[in-house]
């Protein structure tokens, strides 16, 4: 999901810029107000793990790979915007240090990756988290995965229609919404999304274990 | 801070993690839509014009790799590189909150 340069019109990471900047931002006010000696270990050793397991690629039948991305989990036990910012940071490295996705497209991929999962996430967690914890923890991750599955999938789908040349050949991204979607979104339910629900399962109880033993008894949790 | 005792379970997390990323070497399978040139000329018999035109960005190890040294030495190297620039920028931003106080 980290989608290259040149795979999107410039209508589409322009908008993504437009949009995700401004986010970007506000998020920062928030992860500068929850940051201090406590958390500061917390938060970047779970950005640092966000960054470890994206490099954790998983084959999956059918002759592509994928991994977990973790912003459920730093959303959970902080709060989504810090998540949100986290993961875009992560994203932000990848492409200029690593090569790994674009930087035209950065903007649309931290609104996919980091945006839509650490809220979505965020949410559904609160919503299910007073009927069987673990449950909660596990789809928690498995939505938020599924949910950036989709807008990137849309995203890539539409480009055909957004631009092509004269001939009806497309410029950007070529392969439209049926045939995104079913590939990007149906492994994202199958595999994906298990990954990050036990991913987000695990972490999280583990976190919360390491917390109470350095006696942190609340993280900062205002959204 | 982070390297008393009590932030020692969180340092084994992470140690962990960068004991594992070469798992991620062990499939050739790129992800999806992340294909060489080469995939778009089969599949549509050209190269749209965007994707073909626009000069990617590198960075500094590529793909995570280092040339012809050692691919997994090379995934542990930009493993950590990772990790220490994660770390460095929210050190920096701890700075920065401090003097804005």
């Amino acid at each position: 999901m980290h989608i290259p340069d040149g795979y999107l019109s410039p209508q589409t990471y322009i908008a993504g810029y437009v949009i995700g900047v401004p986010l970007f931002f506000y998020g920062i006010k928030k992860l500068k107000s929850v940051l201090d000696e406590q958390t500061l270990p917390f938060i970047a050793t779970l950005t640092a793990l966000s960054f470890l397991v994206m490099m954790i690629n998983i084959p999956i039948p059918g002759g592509t790979s994928g991994h977990a991305i973790g912003a459920a989990v730093l959303s959970i036990l902080f709060n989504p915007w810090v998540a949100f910012v986290c993961i875009s940071l992560v994203l932000l490295i990848q492409a200029l240090i690593f090569g790994d996705g674009g930087i035209t497209t950065w903007a649309i991929t931290s609104l996919g990756l980091g945006f839509i999962s650490s809220f979505s996430s965020y949410y559904i967690y609160k919503l299910l988290k007073n009927t069987n914890k673990n449950f909660a923890l596990f789809i928690s991750g498995w939505v938020s995965i599924v949910l950036a599955s989709i807008f990137i999938a849309v995203v890539l789908g539409i480009q055909p229609i957004i631009a092509h040349d004269d001939k009806g050949n497309p410029l950007f991204f070529p392969f439209d919404l049926k045939i995104t979607v079913p590939a990007i979104v149906g492994a994202h339910i199958l595999y994906f999304g298990i990954i990050e629900g036990i991913y987000t399962l695990l972490i999280v109880k583990f976190v919360e274990k390491v917390k109470s033993q350095v006696g942190i008894d609340v993280f900062n949790k205002q959204v | 801070m982070f390297l008393t005792n009590k932030y020692r379970n969180l340092l084994l997390l992470l140690f962990v993690f960068i004991i594992l990323v070469p798992v991620g070497l062990i499939s050739n399978y790129p992800a999806w839509g992340e294909w060489d040139f080469s995939y778009f000329k089969q599949k549509l018999g050209f190269i749209p014009d965007g994707i073909k035109n626009f000069k990617q960005i590198e960075g500094i190890l590529p793909d995570y790799s280092l040339g012809d040294i050692n691919s997994i030495f090379s995934y542990y190297l930009s493993a950590i590189l990772g990790v220490i620039l994660i770390f460095a920028i929210f050190y920096l931003l701890k700075v920065l909150i401090k003097h804005e106080r």
